[in-house]
């Protein structure tokens, strides 16, 4: 269970910051869009992905559980 | 007093008064001792967010971001982003399994997972140093601030937020501050919001002046050569990681209902706080336009350089009580867990429940108070920076191994905690008597996450891996529990 959710959520961690680093090297002309402004859009993209997955995910571990149970 | 004061003033009183009435109706509901702790865990996500964001956006965030971003240039944009960001890392990381922990605050999570009173009690006293840390330059903030709307003394401005704080917490504890912070996110976005609109509205009739010189560096986003990349990477990494150590924000997530509702509050957050992010930088820009003067205060100069007459005034007025009630909100929510924390480890036994709380309210506000009084020089930014560095290097640690790997133990949180808390507090120390940084070693110690970090991680794995045999019995029933969602029956002791 722990491990599920582990291996669940940190590839989205590390998405995360090649990402990030990414934006501040392509962003040098572009510094003050990037920085002052798209970077907030994409945080809330990112953060909207992993609650759905989050939630996808706790919500098929209950149902797995159920049948489980249901089996016995 | 001139006739230049009268809108600041206006705004001040009528701030005050708003706090503490909608702090008055929260005291109606706010009965136990768990209303005053988490307000009873029943906060639902929108208005849960909404406070987050009313205490999270300090007046640093707004008033010196501007300033900083007039004088430096686009390389300050990691601060704000620093700060968004901060919350996704707590989103991905802590945020569900820290409310299903079923701890009231940081210190309590430390014992229910190590099960040591030692490691509880140096987490109470990190929570109350961060704190105190952060609380410091709300009340010099307030101060300049005041003194900038009203040219009143410097102190002035400290004692009115420490009062209406101290009166409020003390009061209705989180049930009322709830609703006091979602009100204040409010007013800030259309204090800050407004005036931005119509000054750039002025700017485009005014033919659009320049920010005077593109190149000089105004818009790097890194500071110069290898100093400014490690400047810059410390202070993602403080920001980034700094965001889940602040007692007053992780003392915000135990107020949700369940995990689920943790993960959504924080998401709304994160819009919350982008839309909001988005306005320094106007003011900074403008400002530069404008030749404004960069101190702490451009964005509270800035309507009446570029408007005069009544509509200057009415704009100075919204902005002073939009950096009034963030200067109010974020003490608010540093006292409450300050207050927390001093309530239940160090006056627990010499008063009641909700008398304890009180009085760690008085002790939680009074101290910095005192200090920002006393000693009224030092950089607003700086000082929050210092505290996130702090909290990363700490609390951050603690909170992803302790959530994230079983094999912590006590003597591993020690030793982590010691060795960031003593090598961020360092920095702290150093910066506080050397101002400018020149050499390699007052740049490291100057902004020190980006070593202090990884040294407190490597401490605690290091040392946990050492004391292997003393992995609290309990620690594997414990993860369960963190990572197990509300709706599959467990039992959650």
């Amino acid at each position: 269970m722990v491990l599920a959710l582990t291996v669940g959520s940190l590839p989205l961690l590390f998405h995360l910051f090649p990402d990030l680093a990414l934006v501040r090297l392509v962003g040098l002309p572009l510094a003050w869009l990037l920085l002052g402004l798209l970077v907030y859009p994409w945080l809330f993209v990112l953060g909207l992905r992993f609650v759905r997955r989050a939630e996808r995910n706790e919500h098929d571990f209950a149902l797995l559980l159920q049948v489980l149970e249901d089996e016995e | 007093m001139t006739t230049d004061g009268v809108p600041g003033l206006v705004a001040l009183v009528v701030i005050s008064l708003a706090t503490l009435a909608i702090g008055t109706y929260g005291l109606r509901v706010s009965r136990t001792t768990s209303d005053f702790y988490v307000a009873s865990r029943s906060v639902r996500p929108g208005l849960n967010a909404s406070a987050i964001g009313g205490e999270y956006l300090s007046a640093a965030s707004f008033l010196g971001v501007a300033a900083l971003v007039l004088t430096a240039g686009a390389q300050m944009l990691w601060y704000p982003i620093g700060w968004t960001a901060g919350y996704l890392v707590l989103l991905v990381l802590v945020a569900a399994p820290l409310r299903r922990s079923g701890a009231y605050t940081l210190p309590d999570f430390a014992e229910a997972r190590l099960g040591s009173r030692r490691v509880r009690a140096l987490c109470s006293v990190l929570v109350v140093a961060i704190g105190w840390l952060y609380l410091l330059p709300q009340f010099q903030g307030a101060g300049l601030t005041l003194s900038a709307a009203i040219d009143a003394p410097e102190w002035v401005g400290a004692v009115v937020v420490g009062a209406v704080v101290v009166v409020n917490v003390g009061s209705g504890g989180m049930r009322s501050i709830t609703f006091v912070q979602a009100f204040q996110y409010w007013l800030k976005l259309t204090a800050l919001l407004i005036p931005a609109v119509v000054l750039l509205v002025i700017w485009s009739g005014d033919g659009r002046p320049g920010t005077g010189g593109s190149g000089g560096g105004w818009s790097m986003p890194l500071g110069e050569g290898s100093q400014g990349l490690y400047t810059t990477y410390s202070i993602v990494l403080a920001t980034f990681l700094g965001t889940m150590g602040l007692p007053h924000v992780v003392v915000r997530f135990y107020t949700n209902p369940d995990g689920r509702a943790a993960r959504r509050t924080t998401l709304t957050v994160l819009a919350l706080l982008g839309v909001f992010y988005l306005l320094p930088p106007v003011y900074a820009a403008l400002g530069r336009a404008y030749g404004a003067d960069a101190d702490d205060t451009v964005v509270l100069e800035l309507p009446r350089l570029m408007l005069g007459g009544l509509g200057g005034d009415l704009l100075t007025g919204l902005v002073t009580a939009g950096a009034f009630a963030a200067f109010l909100s974020t003490s608010s929510g540093l006292a409450i867990a300050v207050s927390g924390v001093l309530a239940q480890d160090v006056l627990h036994g010499r008063y009641s429940g909700i008398t304890a709380f009180r009085v760690g309210a008085t002790v939680a506000v009074g101290v910095p108070l005192a200090a920002a009084v006393l000693a009224p020089d030092l950089s607003v930014a700086r000082a929050v920076g210092l505290a996130f560095a702090v909290a990363a290097s700490t609390f951050c640690p603690l909170l992803v191994l302790g959530i994230w790997w079983r094999g912590l133990t006590p003597a591993g949180a020690v030793t982590g905690l010691l060795a960031g808390g003593l090598g961020a507090s360092a920095g702290v120390v150093w910066t506080l008597y050397d101002g400018a940084p020149e050499s390699w070693r007052d740049v490291l110690l100057g902004q020190p996450a980006a070593w202090s970090v990884p040294l407190a991680f490597g401490a605690m794995v290091g040392v946990s891996l050492l004391t292997r045999a003393s992995v609290p019995g309990h620690a594997r029933r414990f993860m369960v529990r963190l990572h197990t969602p509300e709706v599959v029956p467990l039992d959650r002791g």
